[in-house]
Parts: C-alpha cells; structure tokens; sequence
C-alpha cells in the first residue's frame, strides 16, 4: 500500500515536472499560436537571449530579396512574433538595431506562408548595462541617444537642438562623426546658421537655423570644439528601453525609392491606394503601390535658375488631381495622374529672391481653394488663394504673426491654422465669422507644421519638442512633453479618433498620443532617425494605417495591431 | 520527504531537459552576420581611389558650399583641369590635399581630423577624374530599389 502511495506520488510529481518543461519550452520549443490577428498570419518564432529569458521589443525585420521591401515587427512579452503574410520568395531575416546584442542575420531564407522561423538566440556584447562606444554601436544611436551621452551642459544640448536640429535636415550622428578645432566648427556654424538654404544667393538672416545670436554662435563653436574637437572619444554608450507591451504591436514597412538624394517631403494617398511624395531638391515626384512596391516617378518641369524640388503635396480627392508646391521656384503645381500632365501657376514673388523658401506649405479647403501666410515684407496676412490662377482671393490681416510655416484647414472648412514657426505662436481664422486668433506658446515650443482632429482642435508639431494642441473655439493653447527628451517635432496628425500621431526627430520613434488618456505610445522604428515632415493617415483601414515618408528616403508604413 | 525528492527530482530533470534545449538551439543559432551595407562599419572599410565612395564623400562634406546652386565656395568641376587654385598654387594632389586637410578658409573647415587617409584617397579620385559635381536634376539612382 505504502510502495503504490510512494509510486502515486512520484508519477504526480513526474507529471509536474513535464508539465513544467512543456510550459517553459513553449515560448521557444513549440510554434506559437497564430495570433488569429487580420493583419498577421505569416513566418513566426520567437526570441530570446543566450542566457535563456524570453526578450520583449526585438525588431525583427525581413528583406524581400526581390522588393527590397523591409518589413519589420516585434517580440512580445513571451519573445514570440509573427510576420504578416507575405509573398513567397527569398528573405533576409535580420535584428534591426540589435544595440546591445551581436548582430544577427540569415540570407536567403525560403518563405511560403506561415513559416515557422528557427528561434532567434541573441548573445549580449557585454554584461554591462553601458555599451561600448564602438562605430558599430555608434551607427545605431537615435540622435536622442547621441545627446543623453554627449557631455554638456543643458544650455548647450538645448541651444545645439534649437539652432541646428529642429528641422531634421540632418542627423546627430552625421554632425558628431566630425572632428573640427573651433575655428574649424565656427566656419562650419557660419555656413548653415549665417546663409539660405540653397547658398549665399539666397542669403537669410538665420540660415536654416531659426536665426542663432552672436551669444548662441559662440556657445555653440566653444561646445563643438570641446566635445567633438581633435581626438574627442566618446565614454561608453547608455541607450534607451527598447520598444515593449503596446509599442510592440504593430507592424513596420520600409519602401526604397528609385532615385538617391532625393531628400522626400510630404507623403499622401490618393483613393486608389497608391502613395504620392515629394522630393524637396529632385525633379521627381513619385507614386508608390504599396502592394508591389513598385514606384513610378514624374519628372517635374524645371524654372530656369531655380532649384529642383517640390514641397507639400496634396491629393485632392474632388478634382481627382494631386497637388504640389515648389518653395525654391515659388510655384504651385495641380498633376492630373491620368493625363501625367503638370499645370503650373507662378506665385507673385513679393520681393522674395528665387531659392529662398517661399509659399510651401498650404491648407486645402473643402472649397477647392488654397489657404497659407502671405511671405515677403510688409504686414502679415492669411490668404485665401485660388488654385488654378494664383489669385488672392481674401486675405485675413494678421496683428501679432508676420507669418507662419504650417498651414491648415479643418475638414469642415469652418477653421484655418497655422504654427508660427520660428514664432511661438499659432495663427488662426473662423471662416465662418472673418475672425483672426492670434495664440502664444510658451517660448521655445515653435509650433510648425499639423492638422484639425475632427473636433477643430488644432495639433502642432513643436519644434522644440511637444505637441501642441491650438484651439480656436476657446482660444486655448495646450502642450504635451512626450516620455523621450532632445527631439524635436516637424508636425503632428490627427486621426478620426481623436489620436495625435508624429515622428520625433532625433528620437527614432513615432508617437501615438490619446489626449483623453494623455497616454504615449512611442513605437520604436527600425532606423535610429525618424525624418517625418508630414503624416497621411488612411482611415479606410481598422485600425487607422499611418505613413510618412523619411526625408532620408524611403516611405514607411505603420500599421499598429490595436 | 520522498515526496518531496520525488517532485524536486523530476523537475530538476525537466529542467535539465529545457536547458540542454537551449544550449543546443544556441550554439545552432548564433551565426552572426556582417552589418547591412550602408553601415559606418561598411563605408570605414578601406578603399583605394574609389571614386564612388568619393563622390558619397563629397556630397556629404563638400556639396553644401560647393555646388552652382550654393555658390559658397568655388565650383570644383573641372578643378585638376585648371593650373591653379585660388591660392595660385599649381592644381596636383599634393596641394588639393593641402588645401582639404590643413588649410581649410576662411569659410570652410580643415578635414584632417575628419577624413580618414582612404576617405582623402576616394575623394581626390573622385575630384581627378572629372566627375564633380552632383547634378541636382539628375540624382544617382538608388541601387537598392528593385522595380518588381
């Protein structure tokens, strides 16, 4: 009797112990469960560390060896993820940014439907928690990341991120790979903060900077030359969290287009389902068919004397026409995609020389008619413009803003906007009452580029790093700081639930922000820069899908699973 | 107690299992890639006189000042096709060197703690074979689209 409870209790606890191995091996052993999820049901498997623990927020990404197409998702809490469904072909399977873990990719990899993946096991470079400042990990740091480890003061990181990275032109990483003596930064200081954007021909006060003083000038030479002057060596890196619960849910899509340098603008989709872009200093605009990849380009006519470049870009689903302006060759230009043919109408220059950025960014109102800031001298005004002619149509003196860089109509047409970038403010007009609001922020937050959410709130992209909700009904201005610090904000949209989305500059991440919760969901991206100037969000997906195209050149498409 | 021993010692089998599993599965999965090309690591690789990677070099250091639309600092297209700098030294390699890496100007900066030896290399074939400067109209097509 005693021997069959002894042998009773050893089968019970032989059973446990399986059980145990069952439940602990499955993350790893056993192919994960599709997620039953609409958007996914492709390859799948799961990641974890040499040192056995599941690992959560890991990009994994595939390289279509025929498209070139990256398509990127993540580990969940369990390391489990799982592809979309994709064609089938050869694939590079690789960790996008793997930081502190050795890189990991494998070529050539079959794929046919829901493949179950080989598990991932990644090996740590060191035990420690700060990284070593090697190139390769230097490579893979956002501009955010550059900053927290950059030594300075706050005064400086902050006068370095107002004058030189508010507008995303260029990467952290390519201003801290220089080594220059201070002569040899302030040369370099003068050029990008002393003449235009295109050159000494369109000389500006403030180049591209928002216009640094004397005082800013000097501080940011004596920075540069100390901590990236001859032989500066970076202390070992500390990075950020990687992505994890919400932030892992979604899907990453990388699109390369046909030309270099083509430094895209504004992204947005017509009712077709292909994606239009800009290219700020090319002759091309393209449309890219998210099914296959395939990009087609148009050249844009040139302007003798002009630089090649288009700027904003709009579908207008009522003309079935597309939208575009040139702010070197201050021109606006209505595509029709069915006959490929450009129709082109010069905006009076007002005493603004070829070159220097001119009338680029523009609302559409439901209307048909085109809305922006008068540019040039004189006194400030919000224009109503007629497409087709150019001609001013209404104009809305302004009393506190000369101008403003943003411009946007709500979908009822019942409001205009615009963020005062380089001001601190936010320009408005009630259309329906010929009223002009006039709102500041708080210094530094430079509203730019946004749109209208559906309850005419009005929503910025600071450049000094918040979004900025502007409300013309109660003439009320609100901020909101995001988790991440050192980024700046180009724009921000509004989907049709009421969520902001924007990508941070420097920060290397795309924010989800709910103003009813205040919560921030910061998707980490594949790349270490998020070069975003403008958001197109389609709502005929559920929910909403998310594009923008990286003014490095790619679009990016951004499908979040909930 | 037996009982106890019992339990303890299944699950410590189980858990030698798990583990044997992991160590297997690891060392099986821990081939490690070079990084994607376009990486730091990828353009530090030593080149001789290349002047592809030279003309990436001059676009990222030169173009901004030196191009027709900038108009910053002289146009250097036909520059090894001219006797003489603006210095009115005689155009060779010794001199562009010179002028890159420690003289810089008044509106331009010395690259000698900038460029590497090879950057220089790619960048004086780039500039000595005539094919300066980017053409604005005409951007080099992205080798890593691939049409469908």
């Amino acid at each position: 009797m005693r021997n069959r409870k002894n042998c009773r209790w050893q089968w019970m606890a032989l059973v446990t112990g399986l059980w145990l191995v069952v439940l602990m091996a499955a993350p790893f052993h056993v192919a994960p469960a599709q997620s039953g999820h609409p958007l996914l049901g492709g390859p799948r498997g799961a990641v974890r560390a040499s040192t056995g623990a599941p690992l959560e927020g890991i990009m994994v990404q595939f390289v279509s060896e025929k498209s070139a197409v990256r398509t990127t998702v993540y580990s969940n809490e369990d390391g489990r993820f799982e592809f979309p469904k994709m064609d089938a072909g050869l694939y590079t399977l690789r960790i996008a940014r793997p930081l502190e873990f050795k890189p990991y990719r494998k070529d050539s990899l079959q794929i046919d439907g829901a493949t179950q993946l080989e598990e991932i096991v990644l090996e740590r470079i060191t035990d420690s928690e700060f990284l070593p400042p090697t190139p390769e990990i230097a490579e893979q740091l956002t501009g955010t990341e550059w900053m927290m480890n950059i030594p300075g003061t706050g005064e400086e990181k902050k006068t370095l991120t107002n004058n030189c990275g508010t507008g995303g032109c260029h990467t952290w990483r390519q201003l801290f790979n220089d080594r220059f003596d201070e002569a040899g930064w302030k040369a370099l200081l003068n050029r990008m903060m002393r003449t235009g954007p295109i050159g000494a021909a369109a000389n500006m006060s403030g180049g591209f900077s928002r216009g640094g003083t004397p005082y800013e000038f000097e501080l940011l030479g004596k920075f540069l030359a100390r901590v990236r002057g001859p032989g500066a060596k970076d202390s070992p890196f500390k990075v950020l969290p990687r992505a994890r619960g919400a932030a892992t849910r979604v899907i990453i899509t990388e699109y390369e287009l046909p030309h270099l340098r083509l430094f895209p603008h504004d992204a947005w989709g017509d009712s077709e389902g292909y994606l239009w872009y800009s290219s700020h200093r090319a002759p091309y605009i393209g449309k890219l068919d998210p099914r296959t990849g395939k990009v087609t380009e148009y050249r844009v006519p040139g302007t003798p004397g002009a630089h090649p470049g288009t700027h904003w870009i709009r579908w207008d689903d009522k003309r079935k026409v597309i939208w575009l302006t040139q702010n070197w060759a201050h021109q606006i230009i209505k595509f029709d995609p069915r006959t490929e043919q450009f129709a082109i109408t010069r905006l009076p220059n007002l005493d603004v020389p070829l070159n220097r950025p001119m009338g680029g960014n523009w609302g559409l109102h439901p209307d048909g008619s085109l809305w922006a800031t008068k540019w040039g001298g004189g006194q400030g005004a919000v224009l109503k413009v007629d497409p087709e002619t150019g001609k001013f149509l209404k104009e809305y003196p302004l009393q506190k803003i000369h101008d403003t860089y943003g411009s946007a109509v709500s979908a009822d047409g019942k409001f205009w906007c615009g963020g005062g970038s380089p001001e601190d403010a936010v320009a408005c007009v009630n259309i329906e009452t010929d009223e002009v609001i006039e709102m500041e922020t708080s210094p530094g937050a430079i509203p730019a580029r946004g749109a209208f959410d559906l309850e005419n709130n009005s929503w910025w992209g600071g450049r000094g790093g918040s979004l900025i909700k502007a409300d013309p009904k109660k003439r009320r201005i609100t901020e909101y700081l995001p988790p991440t610090s050192y980024l700046a904000f180009y724009e921000a949209a509004a989907d049709n639930n009421g969520e902001i989305w924007a990508g941070e500059l420097h920060g290397g991440r795309f924010v989800r922000f709910n103003p009813r919760t205040e919560r921030w969901i910061e998707y980490v991206m594949p790349t270490p820069d998020v070069r975003n100037r403008k958001t197109w969000i389609d709502h005929s997906t559920k929910p909403v899908t998310v594009w923008y195209v990286d003014h490095d050149g790619r679009l990016v498409r951004i499908q979040p699973l909930e | 107690m037996k009982k106890a021993i019992g339990i303890l010692s299944s699950v410590s089998m189980g858990m030698a299992l798990f583990l044997g599993y992991l160590a297997g599965t690891s060392a099986q999965a821990a081939a490690v890639a070079p990084p994607l090309q376009g990486t730091r690591a990828a353009r530090n690789q030593p080149a001789k006189g290349d002047p592809v990677r030279g003309s990436e070099i001059f676009y990222l250091k030169c173009n901004m000042c030196h191009s027709k639309t900038a108009a910053f600092g002289p146009l250097l297209d036909d520059l090894y096709k001219r006797s003489k700098l603006v210095s009115g030294k005689p155009v060779n390699d010794e001199t562009v060197t010179d002028k890159i890496m420690n003289e810089g100007g008044e509106k331009m900066p010395a690259f000698r703690y900038t460029l590497s030896p090879a950057d220089l290399a790619d960048l004086l074939s780039y500039l000595r074979e005539g094919k300066c400067c980017p053409d604005p109209d005409n951007p080099p097509p992205n080798p890593r689209y691939r049409a469908p």
